[in-house]
């Protein structure tokens, strides 16, 4: 068998695992993959990472933990720093490896690539090549898993927009319980926007998708959208975002604000996320000018389930009320709209 | 035009100096206080960094006294701070100010839209005027920098009296506007405060701490719950990491002295940290590199705003390099529920720690 890799199942594995697995697969290498998250996992890397670390951090850390216990010759690490022109991932990406290093000792030797559109030049850049060759020294061999990678990559991110989950195009499987079949019977549409590494981790967002499912919401994540439709909604932005993500999140809530095919939307950050910080605040405020119904939920270690539950429930309750009513002025965040007296 | 503008340390005599050069009335906020951080708390989003909620208290005192311009500085990330103006801008709108706001973005390569952005704090005025403008504030900065970084030296020598000599100079500077006159203040000053390094009324084995960290929290007193001023207290020289000044040698001005520096931390930090993350990060992690291989400083303090995500960054690979250098470093997070007492405690407690262990030091090099 090939070298073997280890890959954490966190951060950007959720948008990038194929591109990767692809490119290590047609390079001859063997792909291990850490379980999903659980509480064991979200502990070890709890107690590894400086505490004010994000949520998604330190879930990343807890799955370099447990990649090491399992036998792999290279913990697989990239280092994001920019995946389009003049915008940047987060400062914690651009750390990540440096972070790593230091916090966790004695971890297998990290495979490093730096992603930086800025510094690419070429068809294929020059990291792809020196990562390539740990593995090969034919430079076509590289080449061609590149290529092949890309393509994965282009397909993965069309077959996101119809709605589809990362893992299930991953691993090429259909839950019965995926997006599509609950079309029928679903009385609201409500717009999940957030992170892909906390809309798809499901240990982590506490399964929110099944739950708003098994409530009966139809459920439009930010990745659902065309980088033509986030273009459409960053036109109310009066300076250009500068990072990736922050442009899906803003970008779909304000794309779903004007084209109102949503009855809500409910914004999932992680506590402590630099850039959604602000961006949540943007959000929030244009969404209560429009006297929009949205819900911010707030996720870090100490989340509880139950109290998700019912605040998703009451959301919801909310939300079905003002539809079966038709009447907009039903408070959707706290104040009420008509009746400024109302002690609410 | 009325303009106002965000504190941070000395920056409103240059900026005051500046605009008041160009012919506008100018309404520095007042100075930071309870209120302030009360009124940014209010109505920032919740875990904004403490920068944003101060500067946002700044705009809420300063649109109050009548000011009806904020000039604000803008970025281009990573760190939030080139979002800030942004949010702030909407926060103010929805309290119902009626205000215009003018930020200064880095031109990228488009000099046109910068300058057409800067016009109307221009007022009018000619190419020579503005460069007078520009250059009194620069000086002012300059000379704000030599003071205090004389008085960081001196304040162990005599506490009260060097603070006291200092606070005069701010003041002094702050009304000069004519640079000679300027020079001659800042000559004056620095000879008073040297003057407190000869009468040593105390006798002490002098301790260096350097700081590095955010630079926002570096150089705000009442945001850092003045830890110069307490370390001093201490009778510890304290070394501050970065100035204003080099601030925008650094970002604007790339002088090659500055270049030449950067070219060092980066290096130093290169087995731990080698690329920028946004903010400080990276200087953080090299300086205090530099600062333990160098024997500069027998301590440092790294100090950041709660969740200041490139200072996490370098919060993480902080302790390594104090490990691998035995090097003692103290990470202090502030935000606005920091409180004096809480932070006097952690600061003796390492001030101690490090008087021992530089006596042991001294010690077992006396015994072999």
């Amino acid at each position: 068998m090939g070298i073997k890799i280890g890959i954490p199942r966190a951060l950007l594995y959720y948008d990038y695992f194929l591109f990767w697995s692809t490119f290590f697969e047609g390079l001859g290498a063997e792909i291990i993959l850490s379980p999903k998250t659980n509480k064991e996992i979200l502990n070890s890397g709890i107690k590894a990472a400086v505490e004010e670390t994000c949520l998604p951090v330190k879930v990343f850390m807890g799955h370099v933990q447990s990649l090491a216990s399992q036998k792999v010759d290279y913990l697989f690490i990239p280092r994001y720093v920019s995946v389009e022109p003049r915008r940047f991932l987060c400062p914690k990406f651009m750390g990540l490896p440096y972070m790593i290093k230091q916090l966790i000792p004695g971890i297998p030797p990290a495979l490093n690539v730096d992603i930086d559109i800025r510094k690419h030049k070429g068809e294929v850049p020059e990291e792809m090549y020196r990562l390539g060759r740990v593995f090969t020294f034919n430079p076509w061999k590289i080449r061609l898993a590149y290529r092949l990678a890309l393509e994965n990559q282009e397909s993965f991110k069309n077959r996101m927009l119809r709605g589809l989950q990362p893992e299930e195009i991953f691993f090429n499987r259909t839950d019965a319980k995926t997006t599509r079949t609950l079309k029928q019977n679903s009385t609201l549409r409500l717009g999940l926007i957030g992170h892909s590494y906390n809309l798809y981790d499901r240990y982590i967002n506490m399964d929110i998708i099944t739950k708003l499912q098994g409530m009966g919401a139809e459920i439009v994540t930010s990745k659902m959208f065309s980088d033509r439709e986030i273009n459409q909604g960053l036109k109310k932005l009066q300076k250009d975002i500068f990072w990736t993500f922050g442009k899906e999140t803003i970008g779909s809530a304000y794309y779903l604000l004007e084209n109102a095919s949503v009855d809500g939307i409910i914004l999932l950050v992680s506590f402590a996320c630099g850039p959604d910080s602000l961006i949540m605040d943007l959000i929030e405020r244009t969404y209560k000018r429009a006297e929009r119904p949205f819900l911010t939920l707030v996720l870090d270690e100490h989340s509880a389930e139950v109290g998700v539950i019912t605040r998703l429930e009451a959301f919801i309750e909310m939300l079905k009320w003002r539809k079966q009513k038709n009447e907009s002025y039903i408070p959707a965040h706290g104040k009420s709209v008509d009746c400024p007296e109302s002690p609410i | 035009m009325r303009v106002t503008f965000p504190h941070m340390g000395n920056l409103w005599i240059a900026l005051k100096a500046l605009f008041e050069k160009l012919g506008h009335e100018v309404i520095p906020p007042p100075p930071i206080t309870r209120k302030t951080v009360e009124f940014g708390v209010r109505y920032s989003p919740e875990f904004a960094c403490l920068p944003l909620k101060v500067n946002v208290g700044n705009f809420i005192e300063g649109l109050d006294k009548g000011a009806e311009t904020v000039v604000m500085l803008g970025g281009s990330g990573p760190c939030r701070f080139g979002y800030y103006a942004q949010v702030e801008r909407e926060i103010l709108k929805d309290l119902g100010y009626q205000f215009k706001i003018i930020v200064i973005e880095p031109p990228m390569g488009d000099w046109a839209s910068f300058l057409h952005n800067l016009q109307p704090l221009g007022n009018g005025c000619s190419w020579k005027e503005i460069w007078e403008a520009l250059t009194l504030a620069w000086g002012k900065i300059i000379a704000l920098d030599k003071i205090h970084r004389v008085l960081l030296k001196v304040q162990l020598y005599n506490h009260r009296d060097a603070w006291r000599c200092y606070e005069q100079a701010v003041k002094a500077i702050n009304v000069t506007d004519e640079k000679k006159r300027l020079r001659e203040t800042t000559v004056d000053f620095l000879r008073a405060l040297s003057s407190f390094s000869k009468s040593r009324n105390r006798r002490c084995q002098s301790l260096r701490i350097a700081v590095v960290g955010e630079v926002f929290t570096m150089w705000e007193p009442y945001v850092n719950l003045n830890l110069e001023k307490v370390l001093g207290g201490m009778g510890v020289e304290v070394i501050r990491s970065v100035y204003l000044s080099d601030w925008i040698c650094d970002n604007v001005l790339i002088s090659p002295r500055h270049l030449l520096r950067r070219i060092k931390f980066k290096k130093a930090a290169r087995p731990y940290l080698n690329c920028f993350v946004g903010g400080h990060g990276w200087e953080s992690v090299g300086d205090s590199i530099i600062y333990a291989r160098n024997n500069l400083a027998d301590g440092v303090v790294h100090i950041l705003p709660f969740t200041c995500t490139p200072e996490i960054v370098a919060q993480s690979i902080l302790p390594a390099v104090s490990r691998d250098y035995r090097l003692p470093i103290l990470t202090l997070s502030l935000d606005e529920h920091s409180a004096q007492a809480g932070f006097q405690t952690r600061i003796e407690a390492f001030v101690d720690l490090i008087r021992e262990k530089k006596r042991r030091a001294v010690k077992s090099s006396m015994t072999c």
